[in-house]
C-alpha cells in the first residue's frame, strides 16, 4: 500500500510509513508524537521504500560501455540483503552507493559515447 | 502545521534530482517524458543506422583500452537488430541485453504509471539472492565470452 502522507510504497501490513514515519491509512495524522523514521511496531515488519537501483545498475552494465556498473549491482544486492535483515541504515547507505556508482558508470560510459555520437552526427552533417 | 503540510507535497512533486551535479531537479513526470523523448530519438537513429558498419558509432571505451569484450559489448547491434525485427540475431550479439529488456520495460512502465498517479502494480521486491545470482551470471558471461575457444565463441558479440 502507499503512504497516505508522502506516497511512498510500504508492505501491506505496515502501520507506519518507512519513508516518513507517519501512520498509514489514517487520514488524521497524529502530529503530537511522530514515530522515528526507522520505527518498527512489534509484529509488523516495515520495509521502507529504499530503492536498490537494480534496473539502473543493469542498464549501465549491459546497455552502456563501462563495466563499472558491476559495482552498482553489488550495492543493489546489499540494499535488498540489508532490508531483508532489517538493517535500515545499512540499506540506505548501500542505496546511496548503488546510486552513486550507477551515475559514475553512466557519466563515464554513456557520456563519452554520447559525445562521440554527437561528433559523428556533426561529421555526417558536414559531409 | 504549515511546514508539516508543505513537506509531503514537495516530496510528491519532486522525486529527486535527475542531474544532481548540475543542480537541475525534475519531477518524476518530466523524467518520464524526457526518457521517452530520448528513447524515440535514439531508437529512430539506431533503427536506421546499422552499428555493424564501423565508424558511425563510438567504439566501446573498455574494448578500445583492453581489447576484451565487456558484458555490454554487442548491445547496440542487438538493439538495432531487434528494432529491425530480428530477435534471434540480436540474441547472438548480446543475450543479456535482449533478455533484460522486458524487465526494464516493466520497471519503466510501472514507474511512469505511478509518476502520473495512475493505478500501477506494486513495486517488486527483488530478494538479495536473485541479485547475487544475476551478478554471478554477468561475471561468468563476461569471462566466458572472452575465451577464444569453440563453445564460448557463441557468446562473443
Amino acid at each position: 500500500m502507499y503512504c497516505s502522507s508522502c506516497g511512498a510504497y510500504n508492505q501491506d501490513d505496515s502501520r507506519y510509513c518507512g519513508n516518513c514515519g507517519k501512520r498509514i491509512g489514517d487520514e488524521e495524522v497524529d502530529e503530537s508524537s511522530p514515530p522515528p523514521q526507522t520505527y518498527s511496531p512489534p509484529g509488523h515488519r516495515v520495509v521502507p521504500n529504499i530503492p536498490n537501483y537494480l534496473v539502473q545498475a543493469i542498464l549501465v552494465t549491459i546497455f552502456c560501455c563501462l563495466p563499472t556498473g558491476i559495482v552498482a549491482i553489488v550495492f543493489a544486492a546489499q540494499v535488498s540483503g540489508k532490508l531483508q535483515a532489517g538493517d535500515i541504515d545499512g540499506a540506505r547507505r548501500a542505496s546511496n552507493n548503488a546510486k552513486t556508482w550507477a551515475w559514475v558508470s553512466f557519466g563515464l560510459g554513456l557520456g563519452i559515447m554520447f559525445l562521440y555520437f554527437i561528433l559523428a552526427l556533426a561529421g555526417l552533417a558536414a559531409a | 502545521m504549515a511546514m508539516a503540510s508543505a513537506g509531503p507535497l514537495a516530496t510528491r512533486v519532486t522525486v529527486g534530482p535527475l542531474l544532481p551535479v548540475m543542480g537541475v531537479s525534475l519531477s518524476a513526470r518530466a523524467k518520464c517524458l524526457l526518457l521517452v523523448a530520448v528513447g524515440i530519438i535514439g531508437g529512430a537513429v539506431l533503427y536506421n543506422v546499422d552499428p555493424r558498419n564501423s565508424g558511425t558509432y563510438p567504439i566501446c571505451p573498455f574494448f578500445g583500452l583492453t581489447g576484451c569484450f565487456c558484458p555490454g559489448c554487442g548491445t547496440l547491434r542487438a538493439l538495432h537488430l531487434l528494432l529491425n525485427g530480428n530477435p534471434l540475431a540480436a540474441m547472438g550479439y548480446n543475450p543479456f541485453a535482449v533478455l533484460s529488456l522486458p524487465f526494464i520495460a516493466y520497471s519503466f512502465l510501472t514507474g511512469a504509471l505511478r509518476a502520473f498517479a495512475l493505478p500501477a502494480p506494486s513495486p517488486v521486491f527483488v530478494r538479495a539472492g536473485w541479485i547475487w545470482g544475476l551478478l554471478g551470471a554477468v561475471l561468468t558471461f563476461w569471462a566466458l565470452r572472452n575465451v577464444p575457444l569453440a563453445p564460448f565463441t557463441v557468446l562473443a558479440p
